[in-house]
């Protein structure tokens, strides 16, 4: 795989859909690039667009118009099959509720996106018990979601999410539905992950705490960016 | 742009096991669903027996047209039936689907599991209830014939049984899978996006 720098590539993306009979525009013209090993958190109000840019970037609904590359791939131009490939194995998510299924053990959550992979069990077993090791549940890999904490929950999805070492992890309010201790523990796994791995975390979220551990802050409005920030130059906003 | 993709290999072990793991863990649900097959297949069972059962006893006529009849309403009653268990059983888990897309399975992938854990469903339901529903038939005549008249006729024919046995299996399987197929297709070609926000 090439080390280009950039993993996300997104320009001047548009996203209309109809409510009734009022068009709404979502998004209105949004452009970024986000580099490997960064930490980008996409803030902004609620119904600023957020979570229609992290549907767009990850492949999960189609845009109006405009183009999202996800390493060097546009993905437009991807059939389905293509498409959950890329879902599959450059992309890992992370949901505000989870979403993890409910009839398998955490390990299992882990080996199914490996699974559709064609992953070896043998492989998967390892491979599984060994991210739930980094996450912190090692201990727990024969729990149903049922059984563990949302916070918990929450580590199990991060775990599927690294299943097939994907390039890039979006998260959507990972900590919307957490208490505060709990989303501070999550949002610092995912630092760590991103330290300690290199892996590329876009998270979607209105969730201050995000602030002071990312790189970057694109900040959404009305369907727009209103502005991009650098961790740097919030540190000087904050000192003035 | 090319990427080189792979057939994933997703083997039937596999589904069966992922089929088998949905089914243990909604059991309650599954059971429920379970019964309207059985329901379904008992009754037309039921009706079917008790009128090839007249045949054989070689009944007085004119209670034949009544008896079309009532196979031909059996036959909705099931069809009605297990199509609105499976059809159920499939809406309220469009998330679930979302899910499954969103961590990579193909359209494929996600209706073959769905469709084998129909099978098995469709298999079970459409055992017991041709059991129930053939017992019932049967018992239904006691009083028309003496449990040894009856014993004799159904030695005699029962391979004629035996046929509407597997029929009744058969036709299980076919309307659950049906059933199946069709919401889980098209659940299965929603966005992802879409389909994790879609409410029941």
């Amino acid at each position: 795989m090439s080390l280009e720098e950039f993993v996300v590539e997104i320009d001047d993306v548009h996203k209309e859909y109809t409510l009734g009979k009022v068009i709404i525009h979502a998004l209105q013209g949004i452009s970024f690039k986000i580099k490997r090993e960064e930490y980008v958190s996409i803030m902004g109000p609620s119904g600023s667009g957020k979570s229609t840019i992290f549907n767009a970037i990850g492949g999960l609904d189609t845009v109006t118009s405009g183009e999202i590359y996800i390493d060097q791939v546009d993905i437009a131009e991807l059939d389905a099959y293509e498409l959950a490939w890329l879902r599959n194995r450059k992309i890992g998510y992370i949901f505000q509720t989870f979403n993890l299924l409910l009839a398998f053990s955490a390990q299992e959550n882990i080996e199914i996106p490996m699974v559709f992979a064609g992953v070896p069990r043998e492989e998967r077993r390892k491979k599984s018990k060994h991210i739930l090791n980094l996450v912190g549940l090692g201990d727990r890999a024969r729990n149903k979601p049922g059984q563990l904490s949302g916070g918990q929950q929450q580590r199990v999805a991060i775990a599927r999410a690294l299943a097939n070492d994907p390039a890039i992890i979006l998260a959507d309010e990972p900590t919307a539905n957490l208490d505060l201790a709990t989303g501070l523990e999550i949002i610092g796994l995912l630092k760590k992950l991103n330290e300690e791995q290199g892996t590329t975390i876009v998270s979607a979220t209105h969730d201050l705490k995000m602030i002071s551990i990312s790189d970057r802050i694109i900040w959404i409005r009305d369907g727009r960016v209103d502005r991009i920030e650098d961790r740097a130059d919030i540190q000087v906003d904050a000192m003035s | 742009m090319s990427l080189d993709l792979p057939e994933p290999d997703f083997s039937l072990s596999e589904v069966f096991y992922l089929s088998y793991s949905n089914i243990k863990r909604r059991f309650f649900r599954s059971i429920i669903t379970a019964l309207g097959i059985i329901l379904g297949i008992a009754f037309m069972a039921a009706l079917l027996t008790n009128s090839l059962i007249l045949d054989w006893l070689q009944t007085e006529s004119g209670v034949e047209a009544y008896q079309y009849w009532l196979v031909g309403i059996s036959l909705i009653v099931a069809f009605g039936g297990i199509t609105n268990s499976m059809l159920m059983a499939v809406n309220e888990r469009v998330k679930e689907i979302g899910v499954y897309k969103c961590i990579g399975g193909l359209d494929s992938h996600i209706v073959r599991l769905f469709i084998v854990e129909a099978l098995l469903l469709g298999i079970l339901g459409g055992f017991f209830g041709a059991i129930i529903g053939i017992g019932m038939g049967i018992g239904i005549n006691l009083n028309r014939a003496s449990l040894d008249e009856l014993t004799v006729i159904l030695e005699a024919n029962f391979s004629t049984l035996l046929i509407l046995f597997s029929a009744c299996i058969l036709i299980a399987i076919i309307l659950t899978s049906l059933a199946t197929y069709i919401p889980a297709r098209r659940a299965s070609k929603l966005s992802p996006a879409e389909a994790l926000r879609y409410e029941n």
